[in-house]
């Protein structure tokens, strides 16, 4: 639910935007007069964006890149996390991995919430969201329903007048209900002039489908119904519905019906309540209907065919996606037009992602057939053949955690016309945290066709500077309230104090009133209180789920009882 | 007497069966369907709340009216002189009459009610 959600969010975003522009645009062709079929058919591309997720790429997009669909996303599958932003709980990032890499430089930090996948199953802020989307639509189906079978009511016993055409005393407005045999409802007491009237404006929305496409953006309404964007165009474009309806009425009838027109829209001026109704020729913009009826003038056909041909090309466009699909993440946004380069990023990317699978403590025949699965559509084979040799320095994964998840890139440097050189890091992730880093160079050449690694540099590990730690669940963060077990210290043995010693950040003497023991089975476990002993010094904020840490810090990770005097438990 | 009050449908489905009373549904609905146009269960449905409410009456598939046309007349005419002249008689034939002309035979026939009506 929660990542059909995320999409729905996605579309409705994008679509806002389109949406926007096309509000833009209308206001535009008011001002030149146009008739309104086509501030009518602008609505098009929005309703396409509203349903559908995904839509071509070219060049004339006028949809920045971070609005690209995939902006949001649910927040259930950790890998995921690195291709692109998800949306976090409190808008707070968990782990900011442009941070990370601002040690580089890297100029464009993307401005984008990320989040780490919290490890903990307790449910997200999406999740919630997703819940209230849905009971929303409920809500708004129900609405519906019951407007609907009230608008039935009236008109069950409908008498029939002419053709397709019935009139009940229930009903104040008239309008065109069926999707499958449409017909033309009427308020009994009308003369024969306004019937007429009333005739040709809807027979000519049977003509153009408005009678189906009326209901299914409501229904698209439904769906968005968290978008205020939305609602507003909703009512715009049935506004610019009606009008175009008006406008086609007059335009086809030989005869000047203006005044005729607006003292029949008048006469039936809606009194309907409820959010959906179905197409009625009293609609509520009865006072612009009346002012562009009154204002009416045959169309110019030259000028018609021209807004035509633009208000097709701008449906083109507005569907658009932008040519660059990484515009999103860390890559510079300026030079997205770079095809090569977006190549050698992707590449480079794709071997990122390949480097868990590739155990380097594995056997050395066993480390030959990864590499050569794994590692063969991005890298050349001497360099495979001298990373076999050399395992030291070949990149690959040493322990099941921290494991390289990922590779970011934080420069790319065209060298020479078949060769870029690319500046990264490798991020070594432990349970979602990045516990270290290592920079990495690597040359891609260009190979016929594609591209390939044929020079890589690695650099030493360097521990995580910047971590604030995710949300602690006691099954891995020893440094707050969690049971830390000590398997190898019987029950019942005295421990006086604790040492900790910090990665990378020495070791720290554990009071005994920050810490609490139990014997539990054959063994003590150990469960610290909140302190910011272990982060002596670098502690900016403590919270029941969370630390902040300002320098440097890191997770303890080890951690030793100390039984008797002094520091005996450890060398 | 609310039973006579019938919306625009209604009256148009019983002044149907008063030119026909008594009828056979069937042939009613067959009637309903050119004049009206109903189905057959729009036609079965009115005659039903119609008999609920004791305007007509359905039996061995005849229908007829329990109701004249005099009554709903004078119901719908009582209704208009309350709701719009405030039951004030002379003002609503004031009203009725401003702008026209009677014929001497109805000037003689309204004389006549109105003798019958106050003797």
């Amino acid at each position: 639910m929660s990542s059909l959600f995320a999409s729905i969010l996605n579309m409705s975003l994008t679509a806002s935007y389109v949406a926007l522009i096309v509000m833009l645009i209308r206001l535009v062709l008011r001002k030149v007069r146009a008739p309104l079929i086509f501030s009518y058919a602008l609505w098009l591309p929005v309703l396409i964006r509203l349903v559908f997720p995904f839509s071509f790429e070219g060049p004339l997009s006028l949809i920045p890149g971070h609005f690209v669909p995939g902006y949001f996303q649910a927040a259930s599958h950790p890998a995921a996390q690195s291709e692109s932003a998800g949306i976090s709980e409190k808008g707070v990032s968990d782990m900011d991995r442009g941070a990370v890499a601002a040690g580089d430089a890297v100029s464009s930090v993307p401005t984008l919430i990320r989040t780490a996948e919290p490890v903990s199953s307790a449910p997200s802020a999406l999740d919630l969201a997703a819940f209230i989307w849905v009971l929303g639509m409920a809500l708004l189906l129900l609405h519906t329903l019951l407007t609907y079978s009230k608008l039935k009511r009236g008109i069950r016993f409908s008498t029939l007048v002419k053709d397709r055409m019935f009139e009940s005393d229930r009903i104040a407005t008239p309008f065109v209900l069926g999707l499958f045999k449409p017909k033309i409802y009427i308020p009994t007491g009308l003369t024969a002039r306004e019937q007429h009237i009333i005739l040709l404006h809807e027979q000519v929305h049977i003509q153009r489908l408005d009678y189906i496409i009326k209901p299914l953006a409501f229904a698209v309404l439904i769906i968005h119904w968290f978008n205020p964007v939305v609602w507003l165009s909703y009512f715009l474009m049935i506004k610019d519905m009606e009008m175009s309806c008006d406008e086609k009425v007059m335009s086809k009838s030989g005869d000047d019906l203006r005044a005729d027109y607006a003292k029949t829209l008048l006469a039936v001026a809606s009194r309907q309540s409820g959010l959906f109704s179905p197409l009625s020729f009293g609609e509520s913009n009865v006072t612009p209907r009346v002012k562009n009826i009154l204002n009416f003038r045959r169309p110019v056909f030259w000028m018609t065919a021209v807004t035509t041909v633009i208000i097709a090309a701008l449906t083109v466009i507005l569907l658009m996606n932008p040519a660059d699909r990484n515009a999103g993440s860390i890559v510079d946004e300026g030079d997205t037009a770079d095809a090569d380069k977006q190549a050698v990023m992707q590449l480079v990317e794709q071997f990122g992602n390949k480097l868990r699978d590739v155990s380097l403590t594995a056997s050395k025949k066993q480390v030959e057939k990864l590499m050569h699965e794994h590692y063969g559509e991005y890298v050349t084979q001497e360099l495979i053949g001298s990373w076999l040799e050399d395992q030291e320095n070949a990149p690959g994964r040493l322990t099941s955690n921290p494991y390289p998840e990922r590779i970011d890139i934080s420069s790319v440097e065209k060298t020479s016309e078949d060769e870029y050189t690319v500046n990264g890091r490798i991020m070594e992730v432990a349970f979602n945290n990045i516990a270290a880093t290592r920079p990495i160079l690597l040359k891609v050449t260009r190979t016929g066709e594609r591209w390939l690694i044929r020079h890589a540099e690695l650099g030493p590990y360097e521990p995580a500077a910047h971590v604030i730690t995710g949300k602690v669940t006691g099954h891995y963060t020893v440094y707050f309230d969690g049971l830390i077990p000590f398997w190898d210290m019987p029950a019942g043995v005295p421990i006086h104090n604790f040492i900790l010693e910090v990665n990378g950040g020495g070791l720290f003497e554990v009071e005994p009133h920050d810490f609490e023991r139990y014997d539990i089975g054959h063994t003590v476990s150990i469960r610290f209180f909140y302190t910011d002993f272990a982060l002596y010094g670098e502690v900016a904020h403590i919270s029941d789920d969370m630390v902040v840490v300002n320098q440097p810090g890191i997770p303890v990770y080890k951690a030793y009882a100390v039984t008797g005097d002094g520091y005996t438990a450890f060398d | 007497m609310n039973q006579y009050k019938l919306f625009d449908a209604e009256f148009k489905f019983v002044n149907i069966i008063w030119e026909h009373e008594p009828i056979n549904s069937t042939e009613l609905s067959k009637i309903c369907l050119e004049r009206l146009g109903w189905k057959k269960s729009t036609t079965f449905n009115m005659i039903r709340k119609l008999a609920e409410r004791g305007i007509l009456k359905n039996e061995h598939a005849t229908v007829t009216t329990l109701v004249t046309r005099e009554q709903v007349q004078k119901y719908e005419s009582e209704t208009l002189l309350e709701k719009a002249f405030g039951g004030s008689l002379p003002m609503f034939l004031a009203t009725f009459l401003k702008d026209r002309k009677l014929t001497k035979k109805e000037a003689e026939e309204l004389k006549k009610m109105i003798e019958e009506a106050t003797q």
